[in-house]
């Protein structure tokens, strides 16, 4: 039922372990081998390939460098991957149906990034459902920005859809405190975009609201020294995760508005 | 005769009572007062080579801007068998965050427990009118003493209800009528030792079995613990001596997902499971 994706850095090697087994037991699952494809965009069409084939039960670690030679440079495409039981054709007009049964929690893989003496990693996907939302919107608060004393952190934004599209969006970063949007940065669409935020903000806020009213995703915030020693991985919770039970959506919807309504520009 | 007892029991009370009578008992039981605030058990680890912060914002502010207010948070912090070891108040302007040094509240304890944070504004209208309850699921950073860069992870599993500063918090967590297994989406044969963190967040006491599998799935070790309400443990497993793959967490409570702290030769990964 679910994407993943491969993180692109300059500097880093990104990695994605995936798994070929539910993370709780299913009632009538069968194990099956899997195969595991990677996606791209050409702005037409969606690229496929098939990587490799996953036994039942096993999992599978793939590497920037396991690519296929004709995949696009980070800059060009985002690279996402998916596991289904048979083989699919090198084109698509929309993203395939991955063949995982729904899972609570979600079906994921191990997602991460390497150095040359590290290595960081999280547990996630980006949920099918969410390839399907007509355009989007995103307000992520992020109160572990490590920036300064030769640290920088980098947002990694995360935006899959269902057809191939190449569009844009603009994130704003903002103060809460003063509402006043910092900085702005372009994202693209079927991309893993990279911000570096020590660039943008060079001295963020306590917590930083990130918000785009013209594109979602998921948030990811790598943090690192220069010579990527040392990295740290983390992605924001939605929202509507600071209430439980009720009418969680109702609430999430208010609080966009009501942020969207009071950041002002910075030059206003 | 199903759909009228399923309805009859769609409350707080009925929640409680589905557990008992183990008729499709709910993940997480709803706080029996409508103002209770809740929180996840968040793993703390302060040592000679560990240290431990959170990142404690005004959350009431950020998810109901229009009545932004001061937040006063009751942070709780317990001891690896559940027990309190120090509570405190903490005051966060809106639109804000505290970080606070677990070392710095923990009266000389050491080693590894949990810890919980309730704001204040439970009985906020906007809660009231979405019937929803404020949730502290915050991001935990943890760095080795010599490091610069802390590593963060998110809360995972809502465990505390509380109705207010210096009440007594109800541990939420639902449990099944028999085992569960939890498969962590992941391998661990690229490091060289790795660590499982699990709290209890359930109201009883939980036997736990974690089983290690090398890459065809047989079973290579195994460990059974028992922790009580609100405590953790922290289970190693060399991963090279045993050529372990995968790890299963075995028990009763509902999704039962460990924190992973992954240790190699220069570094250590943490990540929730």
């Amino acid at each position: 039922m679910n994407f993943y994706f491969m993180l692109r850095v300059p500097g880093l090697r990104g990695f994605v372990d995936l798994a070929n087994f539910p993370p709780v037991a299913l009632a009538g699952y069968q194990p099956t081998e899997a195969v595991a494809h990677v996606l791209w965009s050409d702005g037409k069409a969606w690229q496929v390939r098939d990587l490799a084939s996953l036994p039942a039960g096993g999992s599978l670690r793939v590497r920037e460098a396991d690519l296929p030679a004709d995949c696009p440079d980070p800059d060009e495409a985002g690279v996402f991957l998916c596991m289904t039981q048979s083989r699919l054709p090198r084109s698509l007009d929309a993203l395939p149906q991955p063949d995982q049964p729904p899972t609570v929690p979600a079906w994921r893989a191990n997602i991460g990034l390497a150095s040359a003496s590290t290595s960081v990693s999280y547990v996630g996907e980006y949920p099918a459902a969410m390839t399907r939302i007509p355009k989007g919107s995103l307000v992520s608060f992020s109160p572990f920005l490590q920036v300064g004393d030769d640290i920088d952190t980098k947002l990694l934004l995360v935006n899959l859809r269902h057809a191939p599209d190449q569009g844009t969006g603009t994130v704003s970063f903002a103060d809460p405190v003063t509402r006043q949007v910092q900085a702005e940065a372009r994202v693209r669409q079927n991309h893993v975009s990279v911000i570096s935020l020590a660039d943008l903000l060079p001295a963020p806020p306590g917590v930083c609201v990130s918000c785009s009213r013209d594109i979602a995703g998921i948030p990811l915030y790598l943090s690192h020294d220069p010579e990527g020693r040392e990295l740290s991985l983390e992605h924001t919770h939605p929202p509507l995760e600071m209430a439980l039970f009720g009418d969680r959506p109702k609430m999430q919807q208010n609080l966009k508005r009501w942020w969207f309504g009071r950041l002002v520009d910075a030059d206003a | 005769m199903r759909s009228l007892l399923s309805a009859w029991l769609d409350n707080p009370l009925g929640d409680r009572v589905r557990h008992l009578l183990g008729h499709n008992p709910p993940r997480v039981s709803r706080p029996m007062r409508k103002a209770s605030v809740v929180s996840d058990i968040f793993p703390w680890r302060v040592d000679d080579t560990w240290e431990t912060r959170f990142e404690l914002m005004n959350v009431p502010s950020f998810l109901m801007p229009e009545t932004a207010g001061p937040d006063r948070v009751e942070f709780q912090i317990f001891d690896s068998g559940g027990r309190l070891v120090h509570a405190f108040l903490k005051d966060v302007a809106p639109f804000t965050r505290v970080q606070i040094d677990l070392a710095e509240h923990l009266s000389g304890h050491c080693g590894y427990g949990g810890f919980a944070c309730f704001h204040a504004g439970g009985g906020a209208p906007g809660l009231k009118a979405a019937a929803s309850h404020l949730c502290e699921r915050g991001y935990v950073g943890f760095k080795r003493r010599h490091d610069k860069v802390w590593s963060y992870v998110h809360g995972n599993q809502a465990a505390l209800a509380s109705p207010g500063w210096r009440g007594v918090p109800e541990l939420i967590h639902g449990w099944a009528a028999g085992d569960q297994v939890y498969r962590p989406q992941l391998s661990f044969d690229d490091c060289l030792a790795a660590e499982i963190f699990l709290t209890n967040p359930t109201a009883r006491r939980q036997a736990m079995t974690l089983n290690a599998l090398d890459a065809a799935r047989n079973p290579v070790a195994r460990r059974r613990a028992e922790i009580p309400p609100g405590g953790s443990i922290l289970v190693d497993f060399d991963i090279r001596a045993y050529d372990i793959r995968y790890v299963e967490c075995v028990g009763r409570p509902n999704m039962w997902r460990p924190v992973v702290f992954k240790h190699y030769e220069t570094h250590f990964d943490v990540l929730h499971s």
